[in-house]
């Protein structure tokens, strides 16, 4: 049996710890330019020399201060977990920075590793860093990094091994003589208790900084009032108490005047990136930073219907040839006419819209790997906050853009629970790559070609302007008080990855395929089945109204007539209530006879132009963009927020909203003469 | 005088924060602290969102924040 090794990969965010352990191990942990992409732990396991290496990826901290909720993950995996050694990775980009949490990690008591990443960057910029200084002054090994490069990552590897083998856990920090005295005092005090007397220094810094995770940690110890009183005292002479509110001042300055020495030996580097600094001037400009960002929403929606109905026609033959080929290749009966009627044209409906969907998905990827996706939050914050929202709500709400779920496990990065809950309630209104199919197949059957693009566009504004106005009303009605302090880390401009970008379209497309096969596939064999059955008296299918899933749009259509919906839209109304692309596979399955008769290449478009009236049309898509999202995401809407309350509220608001609204612009319409 | 009253791409030192725990921790963290070179370097048309440099990082932070800094023109 081979040994096992725990590595707790710990750093600032957006240093590239997920890109590390990308290169450390071939996994494909999501990463981005901009702090905050990773937001839960998250493991992998790689067998070198003989060990099991078990590397645990952290959300980034900037200080064991913890302030969001996602540091606190790491803060707690820190005190807590079990782990054999820290990997501190830094951005070499910004040093002095970085070198604060260092100071803190140093003292935990545990062997640590410096990982200097980026350094590629650094040299390219004409600095240096000089690691063998740098580890003397320190007395631990610091390693120079490339994760994108994959440079020096088999030594970080080796050094792992070595380290657990031979090292240890010792440091060579020393602070200010009256800090080290008061260090001292408070030391003979932990020793005297035999489960703190191991990490006593460590307890004894915390604690100077008035730490409340370790303050609970020994306050029903039995030493802990004549510690108390010490502490206090030691922190008087300090100056802590003075420094008003701010106890961390004291401390905080200890470490700062270290690492000025530090950078002052071993590091080299141009004071700031010049050429971030030249592309801001334009990307974040007073005037024309948001009307740019438009215009450049505004071309991922062009682009993505434009260039992703190319192949739309090339799928529906191969689905269409592949559905005669299963047809001839079963033998006759009921299981044939399932598959080759029912899953195969529904989900082939629904494939069809596969590449709008990865176009979207890739340009929000690029967004957030070029550090646009941080100019944006700066852009918009004003806005936002005129509506109650923070403009670090931002990164999730467009992440929502893509998938709701993502969006909703984002939302960690937000300090304040109200502002977390409402950002939540509102990312359905920022509408999901799913819905895509539905927008698409709409806009294709009751608009012209060349303004479909500015409407999928006008489409998503909608949408997002809506959940604004909610964010507003919730803001006002039930959550309000202040909202949190905005500050938030612009990164440097960096060149997207190809690799990366390739490894977003697999796992996009893959995700896409699964829930197409999973949910689509087993609501068409539903409905197959139920428009299907009852057979009449000499064996044969009823027409479509008398079978079983007639019969239930019937039922459920008068919630749906006064929208102008006939029986069918209804059924896909409550079916796309699985997953948006349903509603699509749907319309597909029960229109399968109208559209063997229509051209090939028009297929569902031309049903849907054909049959459904316009100002019905429009009350779907209003419907589609606001009500609740899929099966999928409320799970994970559930498993994030507990409270029944906040849980009905989630389930009746979209819905209610969705339905007056389209109800309204129903009249409205028909009011101006369509 | 407060960062929120700051020019454009002029060089200032921090001479004070005010703000209180725990954001006085995440600004400390970022940089922020007594006698850092600190120089704005934009901010929204509303004046409600500011672009500063604070070292070598740069970081976007509301007028709120931005009052609770004080500093001072670098001689």
């Amino acid at each position: 049996m081979s040994q096992t090794i725990r590595v707790a990969l710990v750093g600032q965010p957006n240093v590239g710890k997920s890109e590390l352990i990308n290169a450390i191990s071939g996994a494909s942990f999501k990463v981005g330019n901009f702090a905050g992409v990773t937001v839960e732990k998250k493991e992998v396991h790689v067998t070198r020399g003989g060990y099991e290496v078990i590397i645990t990826d952290l959300p980034g901290i900037y200080s064991l201060n913890a302030y969001a909720p996602d540091e606190e993950v790491t803060k707690r995996f820190l005190l807590q977990g079990a782990y054999d050694l820290i990997i501190n990775v830094i951005d070499s980009n910004a040093v002095s920075k970085n070198l604060d949490l260092t100071l803190q990690l140093l003292e935990l008591d545990t062997k640590v590793i410096l990982c200097f990443n980026m350094i590629d960057e650094v040299e390219k910029s004409g600095g240096s860093i000089d690691n063998v200084t740098l580890s003397k002054a320190l007395g631990v090994p610091v390693m120079l990094v490339s994760a994108k490069e994959t440079r020096g990552v088999d030594v970080l590897v080796q050094k792992i091994l070595e380290m657990h083998a031979f090292g240890e856990a010792n440091h060579n920090l020393v602070y200010d003589r009256n800090i080290e005295m008061a260090l001292e005092r408070l030391c003979a005090l932990l020793e005297k208790d035999e489960a703190l007397a191991p990490h006593k220094r460590f307890y004894a810094l915390r604690l100077l900084e008035n730490d409340k995770d370790i303050y609970r940690l020994i306050h029903d110890k039995r030493i802990f009032l004549e510690f108390y009183e010490v502490l206090l005292h030691e922190q008087a002479k300090l100056g802590i108490l003075e420094a008003e509110e701010n106890h961390a001042f004291v401390m905080a300055s200890a470490r700062s005047s270290i690492i000025k020495f530090l950078c002052s030996i071993a590091v080299k580097q141009p004071s700031y990136d010049a050429l971030s600094r030249k592309i801001d001037t334009l990307l974040i400009h007073k005037l024309f930073g948001l009307p740019l960002f438009f215009a450049i929403m505004w071309l991922l929606f062009q682009v993505t219907f434009v260039i992703g109905e190319i192949p739309m026609a090339w799928i529906e033959e191969v689905v269409g040839a592949f559905a005669d080929v299963v047809k001839n290749a079963l033998p006759e009966g009921v299981i044939n006419q399932a598959i080759s009627e029912g899953v195969i044209p529904s989900i082939g409906a629904v494939i069809g819209f596969l590449p709008n969907i990865i176009i979207l998905f890739l340009g929000i990827n690029l967004l957030e790997q070029t550090g646009y996706m941080a100019r944006t939050a700066y852009l918009l914050d004003g806005i936002f906050k005129r509506f109650g929202l923070h403009g670090k709500s931002f990164i999730p709400l467009v992440t929502g853009f893509g998938c709701s779920i993502p969006a909703y496990i984002a939302t960690k990065t937000l300090k304040n629970p109200k502002d977390k809950l409402i950002t939540m309630l509102v990312i359905s209104f920022f509408s999901c790559s799913a819905r895509l199919p539905v927008y698409v197949l709409f806009v294709s059957a009751f608009f012209e070609p060349e303004n479909a693009g500015n409407l999928l566009f006008a489409i998503y504004v909608i949408g997002a302007i809506l959940g604004l106005v909610a964010a507003r009303i919730l803001r006002g009605l039930i959550f309000s008080g202040q909202s949190e302090p905005f500050v938030m880390e612009m990164p440097k401009y960096r060149l997207p990855s190809l690799f990366a970008l390739l490894k977003e379209l697999q796992i996009r497309s893959i995700l896409f395929l699964k829930r197409a096969g999973l949910f689509i596939g087993s609501a068409s064999l539903v409905i197959w089945f139920l428009s299907t059955y009852p057979l009449d008296e000499y064996g044969v299918s009823v027409p479509l109204e008398q079978s079983y899933i007639g019969t239930i749009g019937k039922a459920i259509e008068p919630v749906f007539e006064p929208l102008g919906f006939d029986w069918k839209m209804s059924i896909a109304a409550i079916t796309g209530l699985a997953a948006k692309e349903v509603a699509v596979g749907t319309l597909a399955a029960l229109n399968s006879v109208e559209m063997e008769e229509s051209e090939p290449s028009e297929g569902l478009i031309a049903v849907v132009r054909e049959s459904i009236d316009f100002k019905a049309g429009v009350a779907f898509l209003i419907l589609m963009m606001v009500y609740s999202p899929c099966f999928a995401a409320m799970g994970a809407f559930f498993s994030e927020v507990k409270e029944t309350k906040w849980r009905l509220l989630y389930l009746l608001f979209p819905n209610i909203t969705a339905w007056v609204l389209a109800y309204s612009v129903v009249h409205l319409l028909a009011f101006i003469g369509y | 005088m407060k960062l929120s009253e700051a020019k454009l791409n002029q060089s200032y030192t921090i001479t004070k924060i005010t703000a209180k725990a725990p954001l006085s921790y995440r600004l400390l963290s970022m940089g922020f602290s007594l006698g850092s070179p600190i120089t704005l370097l934009a901010m929204t048309i509303a004046k409600g969102t500011f672009d500063v440099r604070v070292e070598s990082t740069i970081v976007a932070l509301r007028k709120e924040e931005a009052e609770a800094i004080l500093i001072e023109q670098c001689a």
